[in-house]
């Protein structure tokens, strides 16, 4: 369990996070989203103390607090953090990685060979990593991971770089990586693949969560919308308003039009499905999804 | 530990560690092979100089009459010759004999004649050997003094030595005295930049790759002692890489033994002091406690440095130790006590513990236990210091 | 269309007109570009390891005169009568028991006997006129005695004939000029001399080893650096010229210091004469020792630079660069017979103290290592260098740009 009491971060005059307070359970896929410099990674770093919060603490299974360098070293054999691409040791090959890891972290590391098997790297982990893809380089890095193993594991960016397939695999591997306890964060701006494994989302944005959603439970009242998207969104708006004048809409960044079901009446609704139906343009009737959340959140 | 191994890879897959080994190894076989047999001891075992002497003072003596009115130094020259020549006979007849035991006794004791007679010479003729007064030596009498009871100590000690005698010891050939008289002149130099040079990335290397190891569930003070430990056991490879020459000068001119002398002086007043033999097995001893020490000084004053300023470059800059002491000792120059305590006083392992620097120094304050608690305090204070700025300091590299 | 001449040639001079201006542009832009490199530099904690150093050096000096016997004349005077002595002793009992038959080498170390007594009586009664005319006499008889035969076995008792030469200009000069004999060191020229001295061996090596990086710094941010709007060549020269620049700055500043606190400690005296090497012995006032001095470090800044580029290019790695520097600085050392038949290759210069005394021409058997020679060499090689990276940067430059288009840029 980490449980984060009201960090704040400031550099200068700026506070990137601005009093976060959260509990965090075994057993969990967090996505962390935001857009570049909004504190993603700073909140990461708070929880490996790489960057030491101004105010506030973390607390690591109710009783492990970065204190001193001594419980900085327990705490980092609990906690891990998915490596940079760009610091592989480029004379070294996949595997001498690999192996620094298991011995680093000998009290929870597992096989590298079940690992190597897993994530599909094994034809070329024997290289040197300096001839690696930047998606060999990727997976290389979660496989260092996995193989320390670690019940807290922070991962950057863990999908980039990567085909399909591969990211498919790796989703399944954190499920099941989540099944054994472990609280995997994920900060990341991928939102559609996040939104199929993640089991809770933290939007966040002036230095806290704006916005957190637990897929695990389903919200009952949750208002319904009508979207659709097309080229031209404003004419359809505008010929939408011919026979609604006081139609309440929403353009998103994401070129998505969205309007509230509740402020139609069921004629109105007919209307408007026929028409747009029509100008064959998709309409969709649903909650807003993680995409327009985030299309909401940082319009501006 | 694991973390050593990690890092040991690391250090012996490095190319700039590579390329100081391999020059190492090349330098020292150049050494072994072209430089060590063209050595010419001035000491040496010269059948034809000590017959050639012999002779034109045999011819003098016995044709010198001294009378009242002779001339002071023809007075002087019948005076001293007769014995030395007699040593000088003893040993044209051991080397004729081949009784490698009774040269040796003789040539201690016209060691000690001869600087008895040259020293308190009053009319300013007898000389050491002449290789001692080139042209620029501006301390000829004294180098003659000193190598002159050092041979003399060393001859005793051969005299009533239990192992073979050859002429390769006499010459200080063999492959043990060629490396303690590399020992006492340019090794530990190249030994400390040696050092300096492995272990100066040490820490800096990590800096390229911060996501990885930042991480490691270890304290920083730890990683930085098991960092040094590294850098230390690289240095020491380095010792290892000069055994091929050893090995070759070895089976050239023989190993001689760890019981060979190796002389010390004990400095007195007006440096009348005694010469002493100790083994060389203690020798070796000593001085590799030494060279540990300063390694152990070295490798933590990168480390300090590396934390502190984080830059490869002021690393290097430590390599200045090395040459600091030559800017305050100098011979005939009457020393102050004080820069005894300083650990730059110390470079010169070989001269410190042969005692030839208390000799050349003319002062009796460098012996080798003080230099061994300089450098071991030195090098704890400056471990302290690690440990306090890594405890300040949030440390990331 | 019909254009009038006149307006062709009103085009004309326009786009003349605007070639020049945007050369100049770029030439501006290239400055700028310099500057840029040069704040960055500036800051770069490399620059100011060195200074640190110079500066721990120029401390060093002072106490290192202080402490030492450097060029005092009353310890150096013993020294070479008793070598005089030892070497008399060779001939005794042949040639001083029979004054018939005493072969012109005794003869001439028993005159030689005799100016150094007067230079010893000099120092002893303070007479600067006794030691110098003994010096001057003394540097004559020993003139002759290097083509004697025999001259070998006594050798090693007397200096070499660079060595006298040395000396014998220098006690001319001081005689000619009426300057006054230095019997101890701490004087301003002796300071000077010293500096020069250590400076002038280290000043190649201490180039090389702080520009043993000056490309591969840019490996740690390549996209950044790439990406400027400049060509290689112009990067290039812009990088050095900010070391350079650099270089030069710290160069002026040990010598500004080093001037301004020994003439503080000792009394300024920019006249003294000092005895060099050039094909031929004779003497310059240090004032012009200082100037020979800086502009030859800055040969060897640009030099040691030059290699350190090619050697960045091929091997990336600074250690590699820094040994290959000193292997070149020892290489007279190492091979002396290299130098004699490759007097115009430039690793025979790089060592300036050795250069200006005429050491390096001492060793390698060759009397065309002189200074004036060492400039020429210096001025081509570098020449020559820079024109070599140019081609090979251009070379590069065009094999990425094909690379690029292929699609294989992964290098």
């Amino acid at each position: 369990m980490i449980q984060l009491n009201n960090i704040v971060v400031q550099f200068g005059e700026k506070k990137v996070l601005n009093g976060i307070t959260k509990t965090l359970n075994p057993g969990e896929i967090i996505g962390l989203v935001a857009p570049n410099g909004t504190g993603k990674s700073t909140l990461l770093n708070v929880l490996m103390n790489y960057v030491i919060p101004n105010q506030g603490e973390v607390v690591f299974d109710n009783k492990f607090r970065y204190t001193n360098k001594k419980n900085e070293a327990h705490i980092r054999s609990l906690i891990s953090m998915m490596p940079d691409q760009s610091d592989l040791y480029n004379h070294l090959t996949g595997m001498d990685h690999l192996h620094i890891y298991r011995q680093m972290w000998s009290q929870t590391s597992i096989d590298p060979n079940e690992v190597i098997e897993r994530l599909n790297i094994s034809h070329y982990v024997k290289n040197k990593t300096y001839q690696y893809s930047l998606g060999m380089r990727q997976r290389l890095c979660l496989a260092m991971q996995i193989v320390a193993n670690t019940p807290y594991m922070l991962m950057d960016e863990v999908m980039n770089g990567l085909d399909p397939d591969n990211v498919e695999l790796i989703s399944k591997l954190l499920e099941e990586k989540k099944k054994e306890g472990k609280i995997i964060i994920i900060a990341s701006h991928l939102l559609e693949n996040l939104e199929k494994y993640a089991d809770k989302i933290f939007l966040l944005k002036d230095g806290d969560f704006i916005y957190s959603r637990d897929y695990r439970e389903t919200v009952l009242q949750e208002e319904s919308y009508l979207k659709f998207s097309s080229r031209n969104n404003s004419k359809l708006v505008k010929e939408l308003k011919g026979f609604i004048p006081e139609l309440k809409y929403e353009e998103l960044s994401n070129e998505r039009v969205i309007m509230n079901m509740d402020q139609f009446s069921m004629d109105q609704f007919l209307k408007v499905q026929n028409h747009l139906n029509n100008s064959q343009v998709n309409l969709q009737i649903g909650v807003l999804d993680l995409l327009d959340r985030y299309s909401i959140y940082y319009n501006s | 530990m694991n973390y050593i191994k990690w890092e040991l890879k690391g250090f012996f897959s490095n190319h700039k560690n590579l390329i100081i080994f391999a020059l190492l190894l090349i330098a020292s076989l150049y050494y072994a092979l072209y430089i060590a047999p063209a050595y010419q001891p001035i000491e040496s075992v010269n059948k034809e100089e000590v017959e050639a002497r012999y002779e034109d003072r045999k011819e003098f003596l016995d044709n010198v009459e001294v009378r009242n009115g002779s001339h002071p130094l023809t007075i002087f020259a019948a005076l001293v010759y007769p014995k030395w020549n007699e040593l000088d006979g003893e040993r044209l007849t051991a080397l004729a004999n081949g009784d490698l035991y009774s040269y040796a006794q003789a040539t201690h004791e016209w060691y000690l004649y001869a600087d008895e007679n040259i020293k308190t010479d009053p009319y300013d003729v007898l000389r050491y050997n002449p290789r001692y007064y080139t042209y620029g030596n501006k301390h000829a009498k004294e180098d003659g003094h000193y190598n002159y009871l050092y041979s003399a100590e060393r001859y005793s000690q051969y005299a009533s030595a239990n192992y073979e005698l050859n002429l390769n010891i006499f010459e200080e050939r063999t492959a043990l005295q060629t490396l303690k008289r590399l020992l006492e002149s340019g090794l530990p130099y190249i030994l400390l930049l040696t050092c300096l040079l492995l272990s100066n990335d040490i820490v800096m290397k990590d800096r390229k790759h911060p996501s990885i190891v930042n991480g490691f569930p270890m304290t920083p003070f730890k990683r930085m002692m098991l960092k040094g430990l590294v850098a230390l056991i690289g240095c020491l490879t380095s010792i290892a890489i000069l055994l091929p020459a050893f090995l070759i000068i070895g089976f050239r001119d023989g190993f001689g033994t760890l019981d060979l002398p190796a002389v010390v002086y004990n400095f007195a007043f007006l440096n009348n002091g005694t010469y002493e033999s100790i083994s060389m097995g203690m020798f070796l001893s000593k001085y590799v406690v030494m060279l540990l020490l300063w390694f152990v000084l070295i490798i933590s004053l990168v480390l300090l440095i590396s934390i502190l300023l984080k830059n490869e470059y002021f690393n290097l800059t430590i390599g200045i130790i090395c040459f600091i002491e030559i800017t305050y000792y100098q011979r005939r120059k009457i020393l102050d006590d004080w820069l005894s305590y300083l650990p730059t006083s110390y470079v010169q392992i070989g001269d410190v513990i042969s005692g030839y620097r208390n000799y050349a120094l003319f002062t009796d304050s460098i012996t080798t236990e003080k230099g061994f608690m300089v450098l071991f305090s030195t090098s704890i204070l400056i471990i302290l210091l690690i440990w306090l700025v890594i405890k300040k300091k949030k440390m990331t590299i | 269309m019909g254009e009038k001449p006149v307006n062709k040639r009103k085009n004309k001079v326009l786009s003349l007109l605007s070639s020049i201006l945007s050369s100049i542009l770029r030439g501006i832009n290239v400055f700028r570009l310099m500057k840029t490199i040069f704040l960055v530099e500036r800051k770069n904690l490399k620059f100011r390891s060195i200074l640190s150093v110079l500066i721990l050096f120029i401390i060093g000096s002072f106490i290192y005169l202080e402490n030492s016997q450097f060029r005092e004349l009353e310890a150096a005077t013993a020294a070479e009568v008793i070598a005089k002595n030892t070497a008399l002793d060779l001939f005794r009992n042949t040639d001083a028991t029979d004054p018939e038959v005493s072969t012109p080498i005794y003869r001439n170390l028993n005159v030689q006997s005799n100016q150094l007594a007067y230079r010893s009586l000099g120092l002893i009664m303070d007479d600067d006129t006794t030691y110098i005319q003994g010096a001057i006499e003394l540097t004559k008889v020993r003139h002759e005695i290097y083509s004697m035969d025999g001259y070998n076995n006594v050798s090693q008792f007397i200096p070499t004939y660079r060595q006298n030469q040395l000396d014998h200009v220098l006690y001319t000069a001081i005689d000619d000029q009426n300057e006054r004999l230095l019997v101890e060191n701490s004087n301003f020229p002796t300071y000077i001399i010293l500096l020069l001295l250590v400076l002038g061996v280290g000043w190649y090596l201490l180039v090389g080893i702080f520009s043993s990086d000056i490309l591969l710094d840019e490996e740690d941010h390549k996209s950044l650096v790439n990406g400027y709007p400049f060509t290689m060549a112009s990067k290039l020269s812009a990088k050095v010229f900010s070391y350079l620049v650099y270089m030069i700055g710290l160069l002026i500043i040990t010598f500004v210091i080093t001037v301004i606190v020994a003439s503080i400690k000792y009394g300024i005296d920019l006249t003294y004469p000092v005895a060099i090497f050039n094909g031929d012995y004779f003497t310059i006032a240090i004032w012009e020792y200082l100037g020979l001095a800086f502009l030859y470090f800055i040969c060897l800044s640009l030099t040691a630079l030059t290699i350190s580029i090619i050697l960045n290019y091929y091997f990336k790695n600074l250690y590699i660069a820094i040994f290959v520097h000193f292997f070149l600085f020892f290489v007279p050392q190492l091979i002396p017979a290299l130098g004699e038949w490759f007097w115009f290759l430039p690793f025979n210069y790089l060592n300036f103290s050795s250069v200006i005394n005429g050491q390096v021409a001492e060793i390698t058997g060759n009397q065309m290592v002189t200074l004036n020679n060492g400039f020429i060499v210096l001025v081509i090689t570098i020449v020559i260098m820079f024109l070599f990276i140019y081609w090979q940067f251009y070379r590069s430059q065009i094999k990425q740009s094909k690379m690029v288009t292929i699609g294989g840029g992964n290098v």
